[in-house]
């Protein structure tokens, strides 16, 4: 029995003592386990830091592309009558375009940005150039024509403060269509720079920006100074030149009254609280082309010469909701109201608009914008338009193919319904009908020296757009 | 209204309620931004975007914190993110525009 009991004892010491072992050493591995999890935590951590200033730097080392590609067909009609008093008429019952955007954008260093958007808008099977004498660099991508790639939006854009004023420069071909209004009809959630309801044209410009926000809220005002027409030079190599002196008048401006036509033009937003916004904007054209009156010379050589100056004046309000929170289709509801006047004044022995005396013109833009109710983002709009006899806006590259309905010498109306085809929001598409009624000859392209009378014209498109964006 | 008129007409209307999806839009998230949070947060909502990384924005909105994550960013917002139509009504929208526009996301909002 006491060896039973003695051999028990030693195999319990044993057993014991082999137990005490273990958990030391499951302890102690344990404890290197801990380590370690500590170390992969850390490393961990370290993993996701670096990988995080990878992304931050890889995601703005590149230049940034996207993709705004839109097929639609227009049907077009016009109504009128000519000199004689004649019913006269015009259709297309099927114009057919493709317009792509290829929007580019850089910031390589905080408050310095690059933004490009090359254009290619064309009606399908056309021909190689489209040169149509009214088409111009200010149009250019704006207008259904070729297939050749133009250069649409290019310009740097560098933030800085100068001691508590935030202030910010640009220069390039700027953004300058499509802007503040003109976005809604044209399916895009966002406006271009300035006010679309008297300039909506391509140009190059430089651009200082003052914000005033820490005054009022969201309140800025811009200072654009630009050229929107290079008056008549010789060519490249200089016209005058001969072989033994290349360099002879080469880019040197010619005799001609084909003056630079400069732009100055101040937008600015007078408050912005992301519910009510007022716009405003003053522009003013120097040598705006009209008719020398001088009737020694031909009609050819009189016309779309330096006449004299333009001043274009806006004033625009936008609703983005009505009240607040009362519904969803109120909160959602866009109402906007702008007025807008012109002045062209012709300088001593010229003409603009046909007059020798300072003309003005004016014009109300009036729209609603409401949820559609059926879709989830689907969007209906209504625009009106009036302009008076001498309203003479800048909005040739509006993309309209009837011309600008924003300049109209009558009355304008349009309805649009904005939604995503099959609900995906990469396709954005539009049906939108435009109804132009000139009481006066149609301001669609630049043209000063074309005296305004009265019409009876009638216009109308209705255009169906399929897009693919992103 | 001719045939070719209608034809276009029925088909894009057709199309069109094929597909009626409700998604969160980050245009939409900034107009909320702007109207409810920018006078209360003090900077514009590009720089609340980019206060946190893409990674940090995504496992805010997993784990349910989102609205503690903004108040972190906008402590003048607390009573919009806590409120229930931050929970039910924005917060979507509002993660679609942060995460777009986060400080490692690469996009660059428009001037």
């Amino acid at each position: 029995m006491k060896k039973s009991i003695l051999a028990l004892a030693v195999i319990t010491t044993l057993f014991s003592a082999l137990q005490a072992d273990d958990i030391a050493d499951m302890k102690a591995e344990i404890e290197a386990l801990n380590k370690k999890v500590v170390s992969l935590e850390k490393n961990q951590k370290r993993t996701k830091k670096t990988l995080s200033a990878v992304k931050k730097h890889d995601a703005f080392d590149n230049v940034k592309f996207g993709i705004d590609f839109r097929n639609a067909v227009d049907v077009i009609d016009y109504k009128g009558t000519d000199a004689n008093g004649n019913d006269v008429s015009g259709s297309n019952s099927s114009l057919l375009t493709s317009r792509l955007y290829l929007t580019m954008a850089s910031s390589p260093m905080k408050g310095l940005v690059f933004k490009g958007k090359l254009a290619v808008y064309s009606t399908w099977g056309s021909h190689l150039y489209v040169d149509d004498p009214a088409l111009k660099d200010w149009a250019a991508s704006s207008k259904p024509s070729d297939t050749v790639m133009r250069v649409k939006e290019a310009y740097f854009l560098y933030s800085n403060k100068i001691g508590s004023q935030p202030i910010s420069v640009s220069i390039g071909r700027r953004p300058s269509t499509e802007g503040f209004l003109a976005n809604y009809r044209e399916n895009d959630p966002k406006p271009g720079s300035p006010s679309a309801h008297t300039t909506n044209v391509e140009v190059n410009a430089a651009m200082v920006m003052f914000d005033w926000s820490r005054f009022v809220q969201g309140a800025y005002t811009k200072l654009v100074y630009g050229r929107a027409h290079t008056g008549a030079i010789e060519n490249v190599y200089g016209t005058t030149g001969t072989a033994t002196q290349p360099w002879a008048g080469a880019y040197a401006e010619t005799a001609s009254e084909d003056e630079n036509v400069d732009f100055f033009v101040m937008p600015g937003m007078a408050y912005n609280d992301g519910q009510y916004e007022v716009m405003y904007q003053w522009a003013h054209i120097f040598n705006t082309k009209g008719q020398n009156n001088d009737s020694s010379l031909a009609y050819a050589d009189s016309i779309k010469v330096a006449s004299g100056s333009a001043d274009l004046l806006s004033l625009s309000f936008k609703m983005n909701g009505v009240g607040d929170e009362i519904s969803d289709f109120l909160d959602e509801t866009i109402l906007f109201a702008s007025f807008a006047m012109t002045n062209y004044n012709p300088k001593d022995g010229y003409s603009l608009l046909g007059s020798t005396s300072s003309e003005s013109g004016s014009s109300i833009w009036l729209g609603a914008v409401i949820p559609d109710g059926f879709t989830d983002s689907g969007r209906f709009g209504f625009e009106y338009n009036q302009g008076s006899k001498y309203w003479t806006p800048m909005t040739w590259a509006e993309d309209t193919a009837i011309g600008s309905k924003i300049a109209v010498r009558g009355s304008a109306y349009e309805a649009y319904w904005n939604f995503n085809l099959f609900g995906v929001k990469y396709l954005p598409s539009q049906i939108r009908y435009t109804y132009v009624q000139h009481d006066y000859t149609p301001n669609i392209n630049c043209a000063g020296w074309i005296p305004v009378e009265e019409v009876d014209i009638t216009a109308s498109d209705l255009r169906f757009a399929v897009s693919y964006k992103y | 209204m001719t045939i070719y008129k209608k034809a276009a007409m029925a088909t894009l209307l057709g199309l069109s309620l094929l597909g009626t999806t409700l998604s969160a839009d980050a245009n939409k998230g900034q107009k909320i931004y702007q109207k409810k949070l920018q006078s209360q947060c003090g900077f514009s909502g590009a720089v609340f975007a980019a206060k946190n990384d893409q990674a940090t924005w995504e496992e805010a909105k997993d784990a349910g914190t989102l609205g503690e994550a903004m108040t972190e960013v906008c402590p003048a917002g607390a009573d919009f993110f806590s409120g229930d139509k931050f929970q039910n009504k924005y917060s979507e929208h509002l993660y679609d525009f942060v995460y777009k526009f986060a400080s490692d996301s690469g996009n660059i909002p428009s001037c």
